[in-house]
């Protein structure tokens, strides 16, 4: 197809001109004649377009996007062959991409940049659910319409050229470019699924807030590493202007783990709805529940703190204090706890994906929902086999698939090193119970007017508000209720009335109300202690101060014109109330020069720690297990190597205590492969295979039939496990079948597969069981 | 006694480079299918068929095994001194005369070996791949094997890790058996029992490869490169009186190399 002259694909589509280039395809503006609207299409290079592979690829990708119906997701609407190529047609989006954006504009606010991740992560939310991973998330797919509508491009086609080829890294670098926006999965070539796209989507997030992607280098490769093994900088020691709560969010999706991310695009939604609904509801609170639903959701009785629960968009505010408020089993991630610091806080509220449902290949479906391994063969002719678990029993169908097939080996690489995050995660809860503190009261105030009872009505039932004020809190609730009022409480601090005391109630005695109606009490508090101002104090100082008030302190660094180790922040702000128990972040100083946590791998123990103590950091030690470093030698420092601290902190020099104990899975049963797959995921290699005779013809041949060290005995990594292989042997029997007993002898042989065997296999790529 | 043999390749109607090499001499044959769609593949390929072709006559399924422990140590070899060729590796497929009435086989890889046995066909090598395996496990049926998405994906190469697990056979040499040593761009695009049908009819080895390999790259097929080895057990099976009824003497799967 030219420039010039009219190209009509399937006399419909006329091209009019390219409005784009990029790497596996020209872009064109076009015209659909049949319906006489304007579309994009896009047209595949020949390159691609006669890798038949791909294009089968390509179509059925293009036909699972072409059903993701979505406004934030740019529409596909046709796909064809023409002129020895292939194209698309979607969706002609008037507006312009986000890279654009960047370059022209430069880096957004948390707000705006929030705001477009939230429609990024709802067209996630719906192409996830629909089973397809994107897989090529960044600026230059996200488009932001003219009438301000976020839109996201090449949905499917990213996984078209990702399983083009075995390969991965090189080819995918080399036909888009760059791996900016790469998971840590991906850079690994490992099994893909939704939280890959959440990644990305943290990459996208982190460049527009921060102006720059967090990982950068010469090459692909270097950045690829980078992902996997680099943690990236907060924004905000970044001077970036940024709210704790958004970091932590975007830290959150960077996780090398997947784990540790957002388990759905939908959560991210939410927390991301969240922090732009807390940004801005201290002045306008958003529509809440019902009064009849609070009523019905309080709390049958009790006096003291109540953890009053709120339904609905005001799921930030809880209690001021007291016991924690029931987790959201939505999120989890940062919503309900009351508590910084608890195992609530990084852990995902739902459960979390099993590791086969983790691999991500939704084409899988009915493996992927199966149980755990540990099943026996899938026949009943095992009978002989020593120790097989479950021989003999069930029909094939219960044979439990094992997970081996799907997951990589993952060794643990001491990636306990989230501290980092988990205090902005600490950080997050703390501002979120601070806004929610503030965000009760202006509820609580309201309540007090907007649950006035209406004027004396005509109904039957109308009841006299008793004079609770300066009872205890339990009689008055007992008073009410016990003549069909509905008490509810807000508490008030520093009221000068004993605890637990009414000190006010609305609507006042004497009114008439219908039965039913919520009446509003403050209960005094009693006191409630103000956070101790600590800014200007060294860290040591400033943290003994809110210890000894009973608070807890959270730490957090960042260069600053003041000297290294002084205290220049504290959330909440001095003075500011809170119960003991709870926790005040701090923001030391590193100093106006930053100094850089030395790489000590690879030196010997007393050299780290003269290095170290020049540098003029205190020294400390720790060991840990580790697969890849020997031990006794150093494998990084926490904080690690290369991080931004101040002089005088304690570094510890992590030391390798030599591979961890891990436990031998149960490969009894298993196909060889398989087996060796389990073994070489925990950890483990293959010793010695030997082997011991079955029938001919039995399910067995192939199979392990027993192992050595047996299954769960923890052992260091790297242990051989021998196994005993079932083969058939020439001594046995005189009757001897190839293997499966499939027909050998007979002309039904021929049958064998027949009609089988057309499918459009093209390539053989390398298993992943290295 | 006597095999006859020929062979036949061809790179297909899509590729570009026949990534497939294949030996046939008088007592040794194979067919070896590269890895990866960078040079790597037809490399490691090529190191296999090389070191195959020169290879000292092998006497025993052992001594083919350690033979294929040869090739994948050389291909890791030359991956050292290449960075091109890091973790490229090929399937491997041989089969050996190993002295009388004796045929040895082994296999890594989804390359496979038939045998037309007293007229029927059947796949004596077993698919070292993710599907197979599935398979084999009962999880998926045939029918869905060939379409499952794992279908490519090998659980063992030869070049890929210091230690090759191989399948290994001892096979009689009965008079009149054809055997067929062949690429997956051959045994995907030819259905069996149209290579059934060839290797029946066909005048004699070398005609039997040829005709196979034109079938596997027809207009509309040819996706991959297409290789077959067709050998032939000289001798009438009626006159040939050693252990009637047995091809397969024994399977080792899974012997290290």
């Amino acid at each position: 197809m030219s420039d010039e002259g009219l190209t009509v694909f399937n006399g419909r589509y006329e091209l009019l001109r390219r409005i784009g280039r990029g790497g596996m395809a020209d872009v064109y503006l076009a015209r659909d004649a049949s319906l006489d609207r304007q579309v994009a299409v896009k047209v595949l290079f020949p390159e691609f377009a006669n890798d038949p592979s791909f294009v089968e690829r390509f179509r059925r990708e293009a036909k699972a996007a072409a059903n993701l119906n979505h406004p934030n997701i740019v529409g596909i609407y046709d796909w064809g062959q023409e002129q020895g190529t292939y194209y698309i047609v979607m969706e002609y989006v008037v507006g312009r991409n986000m890279a654009d954006v960047l370059r022209s504009t430069g880096r957004l606010s948390g707000d705006r940049a929030a705001e477009i991740a939230s429609d990024v992560a709802e067209a996630l939310s719906s192409a996830h659910n629909a089973g397809l991973v994107h897989r090529d998330i960044k600026l230059g797919n996200i488009i932001v319409s003219d009438d301000g509508q976020v839109k996201v491009a090449d949905f499917g086609i990213a996984t078209a050229l990702a399983r083009r080829t075995g390969d991965n890294l090189t080819h995918i670098g080399s036909v888009m470019g760059t791996a900016t926006y790469f998971s840590p999965e991906q850079a690994q070539d490992k099994a893909l699924d939704g939280r890959s796209d959440l990644y990305s989507l943290g990459v996208v997030l982190y460049e527009l807030i921060v102006g720059k992607p967090p990982f950068s280098a010469e090459t692909s490769t270097a950045v690829a590493v980078k992902h996997v093994q680099e943690r990236p900088l907060p924004p905000s020691l970044l001077g970036v202007g940024i709210v704790e709560s958004l970091e932590a969010i975007i830290l959150k999706l960077l996780a090398k783990n997947p784990a540790k991310r957002y388990p759905r695009a939908d959560d991210l939604r939410a927390d991301l709805q969240r922090y732009l609904a807390g940004a801005h509801s201290i002045g306008a609170p958003p529509a809440r529940a019902g009064t009849a639903d609070r009523a019905a959701a309080r709390p049958s009785a009790a006096p003291g703190p109540t953890s009053t629960p709120r339904t609905g968009s005001v799921a930030m505010s809880g209690p001021r204090s007291g016991p924690a408020a029931t987790p959201d089993p939505r999120t989890g991630s940062v919503a309900a706890s009351g508590r910084p610091r608890t195992g609530s806080v990084a852990t995902p509220g739902r459960p979390r994906a099993g590791p086969v449902a983790m691999s991500g290949r939704p084409r899988t479906g009915p493996v992927a929902a199966a149980p755990p391994p540990g099943g026996g063969p899938p026949t009943g002719s095992t009978a002989q086999v020593p120790a097989a678990p479950g021989s003999g029993q069930g029909p094939p169908q219960q044979f439990v698939p094992p997970a081996y097939y799907y997951e990589e080996v993952h060794r643990s690489d001491g990636w306990k090193r989230a501290l980092l995050m988990m205090l902005g995660l600490g950080a997050l809860v703390v501002v979120l119970v601070v806004l929610g503190v503030t965000f009760y009261e202006s509820l609580g105030l309201d309540d007090d007017n907007g649950t006035d009872a209406p004027a004396a009505s005509e109904s039957v039932a109308l009841i006299d508000v008793p004079d609770v004020l300066g009872l205890n809190y339990a009689d008055a609730d007992a008073q009410l209720r016990s003549i069909g009022l509905v008490p509810e409480p807000s508490y008030q601090v520093n009221t000068g009335q004993p605890e637990n005391t009414v000190i006010a109630q609305s609507p006042p005695a004497g009114q008439r109300i219908d039965e039913g109606t919520t009446v509003a009490l403050t209960v005094s508090q009693g006191e409630t202690p103000t956070v101790p101002p600590v800014r200007g104090r060294n860290r040591v100082d400033a943290t003994d101060i809110l210890r000894s008030a009973g608070y807890e302190v959270i730490v957090i660094e960042g260069a600053s014109q003041a000297e290294a180790g002084i205290v220049v922040g504290q959330e909440p702000s001095s003075n500011t109330e809170l119960a003991p128990g709870e926790a005040v972040t701090i923001t030391v100083s590193t100093g106006p020069g930053q100094i850089f946590v030395p790489d000590l791998r690879g030196q010997t123990l007393s050299q780290a720690f003269q290095t170290l103590i020049e540098q003029g950091f205190r020294v400390g030690e720790r060991r840990e297990p580790s697969t890849t470093v020997e031990e006794g030698q150093i494998i990084d420092t926490d904080p690690p190597h290369g991080w931004p601290v101040s002089s005088g902190l304690e570094v510890f020099v992590i030391i390798s205590d030599g591979p961890p104990l891990v436990a031998i899975p149960d490969v009894q049963g298993l196909l060889f492969d398989t087996g060796k797959l389990a073994v070489e995921r925990a950890g483990l290699v293959v010793g010695i295979v030997t082997f011991e005779p079955v029938e001919p013809g039995s399910t067995d041949v192939g199979r392990i039939l027993a192992q050595t060290p047996p299954p769960n005995l923890e052992v260091s990594a790297e242990t051989p496990v021998d196994v005993v292989v079932g083969e058939v042997s020439e001594t046995e029997g005189d009757q001897v079948d190839p293997p499966e007993g499939e027909d050998t002898e007979t002309g039904g042989g021929d049958q064998t597969g027949a009609g089988e065997t057309g499918a459009d296999q093209t390539e053989s790529d390398p298993g992943n069981s290295g | 006694m006597r095999l006859d043999y020929g062979a036949a390749t061809h790179v297909g109607l899509r590729r570009r480079e026949n990534q497939d090499r294949h030996v046939a001499r008088s007592d040794l044959f194979a067919v070896a299918d590269g890895v990866g769609s960078h040079r790597g593949g037809g490399t490691a390929a090529g190191i296999a068929a090389e070191i195959l072709a020169e290879a000292e006559r092998v006497e025993s399924l052992d001594q083919l095994i350690a033979l294929v422990g040869t090739v994948n140590e050389a291909i890791l070899e030359a991956a050292k001194d290449d960075p091109r060729l890091f973790e490229t590796s090929t399937t491997l497929c041989v089969l050996a005369h190993v002295g009388r009435s004796r045929l040895a086989a082994c296999n890594v890889g989804d390359s496979r070996l038939y045998a037309l046995y007293r007229g029927g066909l059947s796949q004596v090598s077993v698919d070292h791949t993710i599907s197979e395996n599935l398979r084999r496990d009962g999880i998926i049926s045939a029918a869905e094997a060939v379409e499952h998405v794992d279908r490519h994906t090998l659980t063992r190469a030869v070049g890929l890790e210091p230690r090759v697990y191989v399948d290994g056979w001892e096979l009689a040499a009965v008079g009149g058996t054809r055997f067929l040593l062949c690429s997956d761009g051959l045994s995907n695009e030819v259905p069996e029992p149209e290579i059934a049908e060839i290797l029946r009819f066909a005048d004699d080895p070398s005609d039997a490869a040829s005709r196979l390999v034109q079938r596997a790259v027809r207009p509309g097929r040819g996706r991959d490169n297409a290789t077959a080895v067709v050998v032939e057990v000289a001798g009438d099976p009626e006159l040939d009186p050693s252990r009637p009824g047995q091809l397969v003497l024994g399977f080792h799967p899974a012997v290290a190399a």
